[in-house]
């Protein structure tokens, strides 16, 4: 018999998954934790959420695929310039929008919830026709005065099956993992 | 009748392409390979703002519509476009790799200067300036010292507004020298131009015909536009539709054409121009032709007296001596029986269409052959009706005239010698550079054009070249011959650039699609359009007030200019509003959707382009310009042309005076030289349709399909000759013939001919991309021949003998 | 709720393998190496499979595109111990690629060979990485994977249609190797809608589906060329 028959070959490739069968979720959840629990995020400037929400402008102002497309997209320099081309306040950080604009550099946010690449999480979907709040899943944002180190709010699986439960949402595989 | 599968045979189906893995099994490594993959690695996919946009194929001369997805900066998906006329929303395998060709690792990424010889050439990069300064000041001291002439340009044989734009300035700058690639429409187009007198581009309304007999035209892979082709084909056998065409393959090999056809008539090689008229034989016979039409339209059916009072053979009275059914049945290998058949089949379906003579999309057929089969369709009364035989219908630009620069006799230096039909043929740009007659040649510019590799004479282009003093490539990809270049100018592809382009061969509407940038230029390419025009500016005078543009897309915009003059036609859009516009102009009415030349501007680049949906059938003074005014069995314009060249009879192997030097009949077929007893046809694949393609994985993966081929040539060699050569399936064998040698892998396949081997064009390039230079290139195998009236290259005599490596 | 299936008309097929290339495309399928090639571990999810049969001048070949069938009893979801693959309400045959561990039961089960593993972790020679669609994953060494009928294209035209607060209508999901076609010869829609395409298609007399014997019910159907071929005609 070839050795690509025997059945000690098929359990070789990631057999310490398969061993550990009995605790496949919460190996399984521990991976998908992994994604953005590991180290602190730095952002390039220190945004402050809490003072533009004030200042009257909604989410989507800035993350503008959130109501129209799968991904909320994370604002390109040229959406800060619009409004501070010229300075608006003496901080440093919003000097740091035009130093970068005069060096021809884009700013390079670094995304905080993101989804596994196994999974695909369309905003439209759960932002426009479930009318979610965005502090669902993303927690406290517009009080934020410095750009969170950490997500308010871990986004496991679990989370998510919680909530589609709750509110009969689907619970297909294929409607979320691709 | 039910379509029975069981589960041995569809494994037995199924698994041939895991033939191999039988064989290599995993071992160890594989199991350690394994082990490596419990360390995952996620391929992470970036997001950003998509949109959709439109665009054209650049992948062939078809450049049907698309549709092209984009994440940001990045392309990321090719569709059809619905509204394009050509294409309607499908596309070709070709077509849909088109972003293996944007992000090919080894595109060109700088202009490239040769540092080295021509022999062994090193590449220095260089800056754009230094580029277009080199070429320009080349052309400006060619041009003062009056040998303006002695520069060549080839291009690809499109006619679309860039060759407009080409011609205009060797024009205004003195050459006569634009120079284009053979078409495997050649044979076709002199057909026609003998028998009709028309230069225009023959082409077919293949959706309205009812019988088709294709003469080895591989129309599903890869003829004319191939997803009209296959668009029409869908048509023909659309349930829903009510009616079947049937469409018949006559050629040597079980294509995939064949496959896919209704009937495959097994032909001995070369003897298409005997079947064809074989059939006529049965159509007149049995009286099944169109007695009216031929009647009316025809010149040469009957024998005739000339003015001098002699009497001349008729095409009957040819055909009802020399092509006999039984005589034909013998010269050609098919059964009386199916010839006849399929002789009152076509007879009595209408439309009824044959095509051809044809070897491959770059391999032009044998003009007697292609005037024989042209014939049938006189017969058939399928000359420029609905479901016939057409003439591509011509843009409405206006034709500018441009002063001649200086003296402007000089000939072209691709004319075909004298004892050949007058015409214009590539393969013989090398005699004359080598022969330095008419006269030198000190510059050759190359756009998008690859001589060395895809033609039967590479090698000598090859030589050849070494001679010019001056060689510069517009290319994307390096290739054999920008390898010979002096500089190399990389353009962007497709989707990086403004792009256009007229009609697809052998499509009859008049076509004008335009498309934008999807994305920006990658690397650091530039137009040739906008390259040329910056050359123009730099000549100044007389070439620079011809070619007054800023860039390519002001170019454009003036032509669109023409378009809107023309008060015409429309701009592309859905298939209801086709059929409304369709109606309202044949009541003589136009309704277009625009008022100004700029808004036609914004809706060409917004939907893609500009038709004419209309075809003007019928029209008898447009369709038939022979002396006669008449199609032609007997073709005047030969005669007229062969009375003062006493050689030409001599060439064609018959005697002076002969009239079948004037119709259509059978050329003999070539001996085997001794010790080379096998028939080497080359084959074209669609994925790798034109010879071109091989540089991209996703088309290697399914090129041989039908063999489970995939990465490599493949010699296709009947069982029983394989057999008796001691060859079994995958053995390694040289394939010589008196011209080269090549290894290969043999295949055994029940689709060629005994005494027939074949391989497909495409493979074995030298230069260039690292996935194009597996396999072998047929061409460097062929003969090098020209048929006797035209002096198209022939290279279906070519004979080999195949061995075990 | 939807069944969805598919209609190929083999009469109408060209055998031009668009269908292949399309769905490579759509769904980030890496081309494997030359070598892994002739090896037999191309990782289309769509083939051309090809038969030739008979002698010459006899010769006929048989050229069928086969996807995965989405069968409505798949033998190939039995056998996986971890639950990644299965069949979802509206009748595909999924697979969760994150939950796969690479043992290829499936890929022995499936009587129709149209599941393939990731034998080496996928590669984006150059910059092919650039032309990855961001709504389909890549899929890991050591994965087995297999159409999905485009399922994220479902999502999407859902997504589509409701914010148009209208019904999803025939035509606004199809696969990439339907939508692309030339010859038209591949449908695709709701098979328990009677008035689609698909279901008045799979009820045509030319109607078979593969193996059928085997009790998988697949649901993809196949149109022979059946009364429309040339030899028929001919009696006729």
């Amino acid at each position: 018999m070839p050795l690509s028959d025997s059945p000690v070959f098929l359990l070789l490739p990631r057999w310490p998954m398969l061993a550990g069968f009995g605790l496949f979720s919460l190996l399984g959840s521990v991976f998908f934790l992994g994604h953005n629990s590991g180290v602190p995020v730095a952002q390039p400037i220190a945004f402050n959420h809490a003072k533009h929400i004030s200042s009257g402008m909604g989410c989507t102002d800035c993350h503008t695929g959130a109501q129209s497309q799968a991904r909320a997209t994370l604002p390109a320099l040229a959406a800060c310039l619009a409004c501070h081309e010229s300075p608006l306040t003496e901080s440093a950080e919003e000097q740091k929008i035009r130093t970068l604009a005069a060096a021809g550099k884009e700013l390079e946010w670094i995304q905080l919830t993101p989804v596994p690449a196994h999974v695909y999480f369309s905003h439209r979907r759960h932002v426009e026709l479930a009318k979610l709040e965005c502090s669902a899943c993303h927690g406290p944002m517009e009080k934020a005065v410095v750009p969170p180190q950490r997500p308010f709010r871990l986004l496991t699986m679990d989370a998510c099956i919680e909530c589609h439960q709750k509110s009969r949402a689907k619970t297909d595989c294929n409607d979320c993992h691709r | 009748m039910s379509f029975e599968i069981n589960r041995r045979d569809y494994l037995r189906f199924a698994a041939g392409g895991a033939l191999g893995a039988a064989t290599s099994g995993v071992s160890l490594r594989g199991l350690s390979r394994l082990n490596a993959a419990l360390a995952s690695e996620e391929v992470i996919v970036p997001g950003g703002p998509e949109n959709w946009v439109p665009s054209l194929c650049s992948l062939c001369p078809a450049a049907c519509g698309l549709r092209v997805r984009t994440i940001g900066p990045r392309a990321v998906r090719i569709q059809g476009s619905s509204f394009h006329p050509v294409s309607h929303g499908g596309l070709c395998p070709k077509g849909l790799a088109g972003l293996q060709v944007v992000y090919h690792p080894d595109r060109l990424r700088a202009p490239l200067r040769n540092v080295g010889s021509r022999k062994s050439p090193r590449w220095r990069e260089i800056s754009w300036e230094e580029a277009i300064s080199t070429v320009a000041a080349r052309l400006r001291r060619l041009r003062g010292a009056g040998q303006a002439h002695q520069v060549v340009w080839i291009d690809r044989p499109e006619r679309n507004l860039w060759s407009r734009l080409v011609r205009r300035f060797l024009a205004a700058y003195g050459s006569p020298n634009y120079l284009t690639m053979p078409s495997g429409l050649d044979a076709i187009q002199t057909a026609v131009y003998l028998q009709q007198g028309v230069t225009q581009p023959v082409a077919y309304d293949l959706e309205g015909t009812r019988y088709l007999l294709s003469f080895g035209v591989n129309l599903l892979e890869g003829w004319g536009s191939p997803t009209a082709v296959m668009r029409a084909f869908g048509r023909w056998r659309d349930a829903a539709a009510g009616r079947r065409t049937k469409f018949v393959q006559i050629e040597p090999r079980f294509s995939m054409t064949a496959a896919r056809a209704d009937e495959w008539v097994a032909l001995r090689p070369g003897t298409d121009a005997a079947m064809a008229l074989g059939i006529a034989y049965v159509l007149i016979t049995e009286g099944l032709y169109d007695a009216a039409f031929v009647r009316d339209h025809t010149f040469g059916f009957e024998d005739w007296r000339d003015a001098a009072g002699r009497t001349h053979m008729g095409f009957r009275s040819l055909v009802l001596s020399e092509y006999r059914l039984n005589d034909v049945a013998v010269m050609t290998g098919v059964p009386a029986e199916t010839i006849l058949r399929l002789a009152r089949e076509f007879g009595q379906n209408r439309p009824a269409v044959a095509v051809g003579d044809h070897q491959t999309s770059t391999l032009p057929g044998h003009p007697y052959a292609a005037m024989a089969v042209h014939s049938l369709n006189a017969l058939s009364g399928s000359l420029d009706t609905p479901g016939g035989v057409v003439l591509q219908a011509e843009l409405p630009l206006k034709e500018e005239e441009i002063p001649p620069a200086g003296k402007n006799s000089w000939p072209r230096l691709d004319e075909t010698p004298e004892h050949h039909f007058p015409g214009h043929h590539l393969a013989r740009l090398p005699r004359a550079i080598l022969s330095r007659k008419p006269y030198p040649v000190e510059a050759v510019l190359l756009h998008d054009v690859n001589p060395v590799f895809s033609l039967p004479n590479g090698e000598v282009f090859r030589q050849s070249f070494q001679e010019v003093p001056f060689i510069a490539s517009f290319t994307s990809f390096m290739d054999e011959t920008s390898s010979l270049a002096d500089l190399v100018l990389p353009a962007p592809t497709g989707l990086e650039r403004w792009q256009e382009a007229a009609s697809p061969p052998a499509f009859p509407y008049a076509v004008e699609s335009i498309s934008p940038p999807v994305i920006a230029a990658r690397h650091r390419t530039r137009h040739p359009g906008d390259i040329l025009l910056e050359i123009a500016k730099f000549l100044g005078g007389q070439v620079g007030a011809a070619l007054p543009f800023e860039n390519v897309e002001a170019y454009l915009r003036h032509r669109v200019g023409d378009l809107f003059a023309a008060q015409t036609c429309s701009v592309y859009s859905t298939r209801l509003d086709e059929a409304w516009n369709r109606l309202v102009e044949r009541s003589g009415w136009w309704a277009p959707t625009y008022s100004t030349a700029d808004e036609l501007w914004e809706q060409m680049k917004e939907r893609g382009g500009w038709w004419e949906p209309t075809y003007y059938y019928g029209e008898w003074e447009r369709t038939a310009r022979t002396p006669s005014r008449r199609f032609e069995f007997y073709s005047q314009t030969l005669a007229r042309w062969a009375s003062s060249r006493p050689d030409f009879a001599r060439a064609v192997g018959l005697e002076p005076g002969d009239d079948r030097l004037f119709l259509p009949h059978q050329p003999p077929t070539v001996e085997a030289p001794p010790g080379y007893p096998l028939l080497l046809m080359p084959i074209e694949v669609l994925p790798l349709a034109g010879g071109e393609g091989g540089h991209l994985p996703y088309l290697q993966q399914i090129a041989g399909q039908h063999l489970f081929a995939t990465w490599e040539s493949w010699l296709e060699i009947h069982p029983e000759t394989a057999r008796k050569l001691g060859i079994r399936d995958g053995d390694r064998v040289s394939v010589e013939s008196p011209r080269g040698r090549a290894q290969v892998r043999a295949r055994l396949y029940a689709g060629a001919r005994p005494e027939v081997v074949h391989l497909p064009l495409g493979y074995g390039h030298t230069e260039g991309s690292r996935w194009g230079r597996r396999g072998v290139n047929p061409m460097a195998l062929l003969d090098e021949r020209y048929d006797p009236v035209a002096g198209l290259a022939q290279t279906s005599g070519t004979h080999v003998k195949v061995y075990r490596s | 709720m939807p069944r969805w299936g598919m209609v190929i008309d083999l009469a109408k097929c060209t055998a031009c393998q668009a269908c292949v290339v399309a769905c490579e495309s759509e769904n980030n399928v890496p081309c494997v190496s030359p070598e892994e090639a002739g090896r037999g571990r191309i990782l289309s999810w769509i083939n051309l499979l090809p038969e030739v049969e008979g002698e010459y001048p006899r010769v006929s070949m048989r050229l069928m595109p086969v996807p995965c069938l989405h069968c409505d009893s798949p033998p190939c979801i039995l056998v996986c111990p971890v639950g990644a693959t299965g069949l979802s309400p509206e009748g595909f045959v999924r697979q969760t690629f994150a939950r796969c561990i690479g043992c290829r039961y499936c890929t022995n089960a499936c009587p129709y060979t149209r599941r393939v593993f990731n034998w080496y972790r996928p590669e984006f020679p150059g910059e092919f990485q650039q032309a990855l669609n961001p709504d389909v994953s890549v899929r890991p060494k050591g994965v087995v994977e297999k159409c999905t009928l485009c399922h994220h294209r479902l999502l999407k035209a859902r997504e589509e249609a409701r914010a148009a607060n209208r019904p999803l209508a025939e035509g606004d999901y199809v696969p990439a190797c339907v939508e692309v076609c030339p010859a038209g010869a591949m449908y695709f829609g709701d098979l328990n809608d009677p008035a689609s395409t698909v279901a008045e298609l799979s009820r045509s007399p030319r109607s078979f589906r593969l193996l059928e014997e085997l009790g998988t019910k697949p649901k993809v159907n196949y149109l022979s060329e059946g009364e429309w071929s040339g030899e028929e005609r001919k009696e006729a």
